[in-house]
């Protein structure tokens, strides 16, 4: 702590403060805020005549250890609480974000229904066509998975801090990471496929083809999260959308030609979005200190845990329908073969995810922003208070997670029917729920109902920088879906696969509960931890 | 497509075969298995033997259980290859730490990748003196052995492997019934036609698995495989027992190349495929470990002689009762030279054998329980008796020669007792183990009349004595060698009896009878490369059943003719007025003539007659039906698919009727 005197104007060192702060909320050091000061147009006469300092560095060692200790300058911080219609605001804003992210998903599964092909589906390919994109798909979220959440992670990091360069430098450097797997795979795939004849050729490079786009897809997709462009990116999609329907009805050419060209030009602009974004954020922010990134070798290290809960995940989410997929009922063309009824009902199932997690947008940033305020109010000694607090709280915000996903499943269920019996019949267009699908449907909404309060948990988790509890949770869970959807696809038909993702999402939000639960009754410890 | 027999059709599925094999049996169990001791061939054999044991009886449990496939397979494999990594010293293994953070500083710029490899590799012998000896302890025997076991081996090889790669059509009546079973396995039928050991079948199904490529060419390449191996496992039985080359050249070159000499008729056997020839396989190195355990007390040469037990036992009984001669001559000469020494072990053993007996017996137990019978002819052809006169086979100089070792390595015993009083019991286990192989083949059938001793005793000698010849051949050329104190001698003389046998043996490529024509089978390939897996159907003798079996679907022409009728659109079934939907998209009748016949002295010719009558007059029922349906069908006459010397194949495509709702 400097030894300047700051002879009562504590409330005008505290404005300077929050000037400073206005500017990089999280200052590196005194000489950073140093340099801001003096991009402030404070000299070392200035500091002095205001607050009897020696000069700018000594005035910016005074502002570095009220950030150290500024919980010595935080009494107010309850007072700093937002107004009702702020707060209410706040929560419509966040439920949106967390809605708007599951949009795309939903746009697609809406253009698939009604005008029977997505950006990069149609609902009357051959199965052997469908076979291959969804093979192409799947192996694109699963291998560009680790890349996102690494993206995310880091890049989030620093745009949060307001260092945009940094974040761009980092995220285009794991987008090339994600590129140069990509192209691993794809020699991967070839030779294995001529070893084990897995697809004829034409098939296996259609196969590719899909799965680089889409993955360049996926990369951008983040990048635009990270920023908070998510309308910008579901317009995107809804412009590949109408191109797909410009190139396939309106110029006649193939589906899958109209679909490769849209995707690509959705990928591209993306692309070139991103940059422009970063650039645009790069120049409206301050040319404080531009730091160097920290070393590759500690960047990877330290997102990897992240990176393989990627991986993981979409594993998890997707291996369940390999498994009904590799289910031998007769007819086995290839090792792998699709059952549109089984993906059907997924699709179906999978809009039960959208609301939860706007909600659990929601209650991890309100949940987040109390233990924010509790970390600068708690005194030591009520630490325990506090985090027996914290695990009421959670157990009120699961259950609530809980009813509302149920309540949301239910809400899907009745509503796709209406619309697939009543809407869409009026419309002409047929879908048909077989028995099959509903089967799948109803037990897929389970699982996802699992998923979604895995996923509060697993954000909680993440939030408090524990990514290597959600690891320890997810891959159990993926050897339970794994297991459970091989042995009942086997024994009782390929749609009881579902029950996989049943088992797994059930081990999921288990041990994932069990792991906040385990956080937050020692929270003051991974609060001081983290700090 | 290719010809089956064209270079780059057998390049593309050898290489298959060979990555599948050498993956599963050759690297995966290096990672799956606690290495024991020896050079690389002993790690090798007994990594072979296990992973053998480990795939058949997997297999066992997850064809009965619905669950054999390729990823249960493989899950298996992760799960019990994780629990030996984890479970290891590997987990303390400084070259995993020094490349784990060698990586995070290639990253980082401080090493490049030749630095990151070369500082990783420590393991490997960093200089060209520690190479040379690593060679030198890799080759043990000298170079030249090296050279002559290559040459007896490539010749052997040429001698089973020509008709693989040149003739497509299975290898006499049991190919069809190999690999009919073969295919009930991947379809995880267990018993399909009766009780019968499926451990040969299991392990060609998951050779399958892995290959990628029709069963056809697993069930052509493995059969020869085999026999080159029994010849290759008996140089390593008694190059390992004798701790010399030249016995165990002999003895190769004996079975590799001159086996007809004890095989006769049964010498076709060695370029087909069957269970036997594979669990004979296993007989010789499985007696060699379970010795080595004897003298050693070594655990991992104890399970991997227990492993070999349990393979022969779950692939075929004639080969298990044939090892159990093998075990007991063991044992009573273990107890005979060293009864002190090795009681325990032989205890151990005894009462560990009784387990695998067990083990052996339970695939009987699980099939009665799923109320199977045991295998109709295999049943009778174990408990059937010849009737009339039974000779004992005419002893031919070889014989004699094999026989009369019996006499030398009983010598060889006395003098190890008596002169080097080091005991050596196995010159007494491979006396005993010779003798009564050749009492049961001599005398066997004359005393018990069973079926099977009369006609596979020979199949049984035809190994034990090469054998017996080998160790002979090496217990005289010890003393000789210590005389002369030339290693080149044994050498020379391993060259010259090579040249001799090589120049005095036919050389003629085993060729086995045929039930088809290699045309016919050329056209099934064709057809399942050409066509959608399971969209075709074959219409044609009831022989190619097993190829067609599990690619396409089969019919036979009578039944054919008798089903559609010629005069409608094609593929109408009689009585009906529209194509039948349910009838594969494509079909294509097999038009075989003049009809494949085995040989009047093959001695299933008799079997096949009435078959052939059959055949004949579905011939003649399918050119009434072809005449009635280019009558109907003036304008679109038979369509034909393939022309050839043998085979006319006609092509129905019946999309129209597929695509009718």
């Amino acid at each position: 702590m400097t030894t300047l005197h700051l002879h009562g104007q504590v409330s005008s060192a505290q404005r300077l403060l929050e000037e400073v702060q206005s500017r990089h909320l999280h200052p590196e050091d005194s000489y950073e805020i140093a340099a801001l000061l003096e991009s402030m147009g404070w000299n070392d006469q200035r500091a002095n005549a205001q607050f009897g300092a020696a000069g700018v560095f000594e005035l910016a060692e005074t502002l570095w250890g009220m950030v150290r200790e500024d919980i010595a300058f935080q009494p107010s911080a309850k007072d700093q609480r937002p107004s009702v219609i702020r707060t209410v605001f706040n929560l419509i804003q966040q439920f949106a974000r967390g809605l708007i992210f599951a949009l795309p998903i939903a746009l697609s599964i809406v253009a698939m229904l009604t005008l029977r092909f997505s950006l990069w589906s149609y609902q009357n390919l051959t199965v052997s066509l469908a076979t291959i994109i969804a093979i192409g798909t799947i192996l694109s979220f699963v291998t560009v998975g680790g890349f996102t959440q690494a993206i995310a992670r880091r890049g989030f990091y620093y745009v949060y801090q307001g260092y945009y360069g940094m974040a761009r430098k980092v995220t285009f450097h794991f987008i090339r990471l994600g590129l140069l797997g990509a192209s691993l795979v794809c020699i991967l795939l070839f030779v294995v496929n001529f070893l084990v004849n897995l697809f004829p050729v034409n098939l296996l490079l259609l196969m590719i083809v899909y799965y680089l786009v889409l993955n360049s897809i996926w990369l951008s997709v983040t990048v635009m999260y990270i920023l908070r462009k998510e309308i910008l990116f579901t317009g995107l999609i809804v412009i590949g959308i109408g191109l797909i329907g410009f190139f396939f009805r309106v110029l006649h050419w193939n589906i899958l030609v109209s679909q490769i060209v849209s995707m690509l030009i959705v990928s591209a602009a993306s692309m070139i979005i991103v940059l422009w974004l970063f650039d645009r954020a790069e120049k409206k922010a301050e040319r404080g200190i531009q730091p160097k990134l920290p070393r590759l070798g500690a960047t990877l290290y330290s997102t990897l845990p992240y990176f393989l809960y990627g991986v993981v995940y979409f594993l998890f989410l997707f291996v369940d329908r390999l498994m009904a997929w590799s289910a031998n009922d007769g007819f086995m063309p290839y090792l792998i073969w699709f059952r549109g009824d089984y993906e059907l009902g997924l699709d179906f199932a999978l809009l039960a995810l959208m609301l939860p997690m706007g909600i659990s947008e929601v209650i991890v940033t309100k949940f987040m922003n109390d233990v924010s305020i509790s970390q600068t109010q708690v005194l030591s000694k009520d630490a325990h208070v506090m985090n027996r607090g914290y695990v009421r709280r959670y157990w009120r915000y699961l259950a609530a997670m809980f009813a509302a996903a149920i309540g949301n499943a239910a809400l899907v269920y009745v509503g796709t029917q209406w619309v697939i019996n009543r809407y869409l019949g009026s419309l002409g267009t047929r879908v048909e729920i077989t028995g099959r699908v509903d089967f799948v449907f109803l037990w897929a909404l389970c699982g996802y109902l699992f998923v979604a309060v895995a996923l509060l948990n697993a954000v909680v988790l993440f939030s408090l920088s524990q990514p290597e509890r959600v690891l320890r949770s997810v891959f159990p869970a993926l050897l339970a879906n794994m297991a459970t959807g091989f042995l009942l696809s086997r024994w009782a038909g390929y749609d009881w696969a579902v029950f996989g993702l049943v088992a797994g999402a059930a081990v999921f939000m288990v041990l994932t509960t069990v792991q906040v639960r385990q956080v937050l009754a020692r929270l003051d410890y991974h609060l001081y931890f983290l700090s | 497509m290719l010809a089956y027999w064209s270079v780059p059709n057998q390049l593309i599925h050898w290489l298959h075969y060979g990555l599948a094999f050498t993956v599963l049996f050759l690297l995966w169990p290096r990672v799956l298995f606690t290495r024991s001791r020896g050079n690389w061939l002993d790690q090798t054999i007994a990594n072979y033997i296990k992973m053998v044991c480990l795939v058949v009886v997997m297999g066992y449990i997850l064809v009965a259980l619905k669950l054999y496939e390729d990823i249960a397979i493989l899950a298996v494999l992760i799960v019990l290859s994780f629990r030996k990594v984890f479970h290891s010293e590997l987990k303390k293994d400084l070259t995993r730490v020094r490349l784990v953070a060698g990586f995070y500083d290639l990253l980082d710029g401080r090493l490049s990748v030749r630095q990151w490899l070369r500082g990783s590799a420590v393991a490997k012998p960093a200089d060209e003196a520690s190479l040379s000896a690593n060679m030198r302890e890799r080759f043990p025997f000298h170079r030249v052995n090296a050279l002559l076991l290559l040459v007896v081996a490539a010749v052997a090889a040429y001698l089973r492997l020509d008709n693989a790669v040149l003739h497509p059509a299975p290898d006499m009546s049991d190919g069809y019934v190999t690999l009919a079973w073969m295919k009930y396995i991947d379809e995880r039928i267990l018993f399909h036609d009766g009780i019968y050991p499926q451990g040969f079948h299991i392990y060609l199904a998951t050779i399958g698995k892995f290959a990628f490529i029709d069963p056809l060419y697993i069930l052509k390449y493995t059969g020869p495989l085999d026999t080159l191996f029994i010849a290759l496992g008996l140089y390593y039985a008694v190059s390992r027992f004798t701790n010399r080359a030249i016995g165990g050249l002999l003895a190769a070159l004996l079975y590799g190349v001159a086996g007809y000499l004890w095989l006769a008729g049964d010498w076709p056997r060695q370029a087909a495929t069957n269970s036997q020839e594979f669990a004979f396989l296993f007989v010789m190195p499985t007696l060699y470990f379970l010795y080595r355990y004897l003298r050693d007390g070594e655990q991992t040469d104890f399970w991997t002689g227990l492993s070999g037990v349990a393979v022969v036992g779950l692939v075929h009984t004639l080969a298990f009762a044939f090892l159990g001669l093998g075990v007991v001559c063991l044992l009573l000469s273990s107890l005979i030279v060293c009864f002190r020494a090795w009681l325990a072990r032989v205890g151990r053993l005894l009462w560990s054998g009784c387990i695998v007996i067990a083990v052996s017996v339970l695939p009987l137990g699980l099939g009665l329980a799923m109320g199977r019978s045991l295998n109709r002819s295999s049943a009778q052809f174990a408990a059937g008796s010849v009737s009339g006169q039974v000779y004992a086979p005419m002893l031919h100089a070889w014989d004699l020669a094999a026989a009369a070792s019996v006499i030398v390595l009983l010598l060889g015993t006395a003098i190890d007792g008596l002169v080097r009083r080091v005991p050596h019991p196995e010159w007494l286990f491979s006396a005993l183990f010779v003798g009564g192989t050749f009492t049961l083949y001599e005398f066997g059938g004359v005393w018990t009349h069973n079926a099977v001793i009369v006609s596979r005793a020979a199949d049984l000698w035809a190994i034990a004595a090469p054998f017996g010849i080998g160790m002979a051949a090496t217990a005289i050329a010890m003393p000789v060698t210590a005389l002369v104190r030339s290693a080149w001698l044994e050498t020379a003389a391993g060259g010259v009896l090579v040249t001799v046998i090589l120049l005095s043996s036919s050389l003629q490529p085993i060729v086995p009878y045929k039930m088809q024509w290699d045309e016919s089978t050329n056209e099934y390939l064709a057809i399942s490369t050409a066509f959608d897996h399971q969209a075709w159907m074959m219409v044609g003798p009831e022989t190619e059943y097993a190829l067609v079996l599990g690619q396409g679907y089969h019919l036979s022409l009578g039944q054919f003719c008798q089903r559609y009728d010629p005069t409608k659109a094609p593929l109408t079934l009689r009585g009906a007025a529209k194509p039948d939907p349910q009838t594969a998209k494509d079909v294509f009748i097999f038009d075989s003539r003049p009809l494949f016949k085995v040989s009047r002295s093959n001695s299933i010719y008799p079997l096949e007659t009435p078959l052939y009558r059959q055949e004949e007059a579905n011939l003649r029922a399918f050119d009434r039906w072809k005449q009635q349906y280019n009558q109907a069908h003036p304008s679109h006459p038979l369509a034909v698919y393939y022309q050839g010397p043998h085979l006319t194949v006609y092509w129905f495509s019946n999309q129209a009727a597929v695509s009718q709702p």
